[in-house]
């Protein structure tokens, strides 16, 4: 938030302009480009528009004819268009464009991709760097207009280079629009995580014309292509695995297994009676069979192998 | 930025005048107990606010405390105008049965808030900012409606939303 009073109420004046812009039906890509520039070029002009989003957000609690009616009496207009929830930036459908729809198959037909177990990075065309994780694809579309990443299944780590067209990444759910900055995504079941490690990053459910969200370095969100969560603090190893770590605060077993599970083929898994027990610590990726042998050390319990690839935790 | 007043002179005030000023509002209300709540939120206000000027250097006490009681009365008339039309509105849609009670009254608060924020606006632009906003109507159906230009629409709901954006930064949410 900017120091001087009046700085605030001017980039809030600035902010507003911008707004009103953007909820305009023929508000077009380079208007919204215009907006992203004007995001990006400091904190201060962030924070502004998080305030614009705070006012979206209680408006959306409101909307509709009652509270139209409400606030327009006594004199009420005839109401007419019944557009519940389908306010603001109605417009921006467009950024999110239409979602692309990921088939299994999609994956091995990708431009890049890693198998279990394997981590890769990229240099790509512009500079800008991509490590992918274990099992991960993603696709590249760049051209004069822009950088387009499409991530297809599991995470990437991007570090974007300078560049004057945009860096956006799709995942199932959503488009990203990076800010000048490090970050990385992850693709889940129905669903996707977005940590910010440097800079910021504008979130737009695919479902959610006109709802974006900014992401600020070290917080992290999760969202659908019909719901925006909350932007939380990051967890403290949320790209450490790109150095071939995973690091873990206070994790539940069961977690832990699973994500370890992510590197290495086969089944892990765990006796319920200990999938509760909490653990924390930094374990290898490139020895998942190290850091198996670190969680039988650090907790009441043992492994009991069926085949060199069928592992379950059970209590000691 | 100018201080809040101590305590101390509010109670001094209060004191001096709380007396008066209950009567002064029990004639004008026709209803003590009434009168004796808006007599609170006055100093209550007085309280919270922030003044240029101490409040011992006030060259007219009691017209100050009148004037600020009027604006209790007017902030208290309109809040109850503008529930009554909340709950009118809600009795007249069978599908708010489901909103929960604690849901109603955030939505009740959010509105008072809002119609805080749109005050002082000129009618057209709280207009074009709620058919926008609220309605979801296009600006240019909204211009239509209004019988201005789509452009003067943009500096409606931009002007409409600087309001609230300032109201809110100085109402410290």
């Amino acid at each position: 938030m900017p120091a001087d009073p009046r700085q605030q109420r001017a980039l809030l004046g600035e902010a507003a302009h911008w707004y009103a812009r953007l909820c305009a039906e023929d508000a077009g890509d380079s208007q919204r480009q215009a907006w992203l520039h004007w995001c990006a070029q400091s904190p201060e002009h962030r924070w502004a528009w998080q305030r614009v989003e705070a006012l979206q957000a209680q408006l959306r609690g409101v909307s509709g004819n009652l509270a139209y009616d409400t606030l327009n009496q006594p004199r009420g207009l005839p109401r007419r268009s019944l557009l519940k929830g389908a306010l603001l930036l109605a417009g921006s459908a467009a950024l999110g464009g239409t979602g692309y729809r990921y088939g299994s198959q999609a994956a091995w037909l990708a431009d890049y991709r890693t198998g279990i177990g394997e981590r890769r990075q990229v240099r790509l065309a512009d500079g800008s760097r991509l490590t992918l994780d274990t099992a991960s694809a993603v696709d590249l579309r760049f051209d004069a207009g822009q950088r387009l990443v499409l991530l297809r299944k599991g995470a990437v780590l991007i570090e974007t280079a300078h560049d004057s067209r945009p860096f956006l990444l799709d995942s199932a759910e959503g488009r990203l629009h990076a800010l000048g900055t490090r970050f990385c995504v992850r693709q889940e079941e129905g669903c996707t995580r977005l940590a910010v490690l440097r800079d910021a990053v504008a979130v737009q459910p695919f479902a959610l014309p006109g709802q974006q969200r900014i992401v600020q370095a070290g917080q992290q969100l999760r969202f659908g292509a019909a719901y925006l969560g909350q932007p939380e603090r990051a967890a403290a190893g949320a790209a450490s695995w790109a150095d071939g770590w995973l690091v873990v605060d206070a994790w539940r077993l069961d977690a832990l297994l699973a994500e370890l599970g992510r590197y290495r083929p086969g089944v892990l898994g765990c006796d319920p009676a200990v999938a509760g027990l909490r653990l924390s610590g930094a374990y290898p990726l490139d020895e998942p069979e190290q850091a198996l042998q670190a969680v039988a050390r650090a907790l009441p319990v043992r492994l009991r192998r069926f085949t060199d690839y069928w592992v379950r935790v059970v209590p000691a | 930025m100018p201080a809040s007043p101590s305590a101390d002179s509010v109670h001094g005030l209060y004191l001096a005048h709380h007396g008066w000023l209950s009567g002064w509002l029990r004639r004008r209300l026709g209803c003590s107990q009434q009168a004796a709540d808006m007599a609170q939120d006055t100093f209550l206000r007085l309280l919270c606010a922030a003044r240029p000027q101490p409040l011992e250097q006030l060259h007219e006490p009691r017209h100050y405390l009148v004037t600020v009681a009027k604006r209790v009365m007017v902030d208290h008339f309109r809040r109850q105008s503008l529930e009554r039309a909340f709950l009118e509105g809600l009795a007249q849609r069978p599908e708010a049965g489901e909103l929960s009670p604690e849901e109603r009254q955030i939505m009740l608060e959010t509105l008072l808030a809002l119609d805080a924020m749109l005050d002082g606006l000129g009618r057209r632009a709280k207009q074009a900012f709620l058919l926008s906003q609220l309605q979801g109507l296009k600006y240019a159906e909204i211009a239509e409606r209004l019988g201005v230009s789509v452009s003067s629409v943009t500096k409606y709901v931009a002007s409409a939303t600087e309001a609230c954006l300032l109201f809110a930064l100085d109402a410290g949410l």
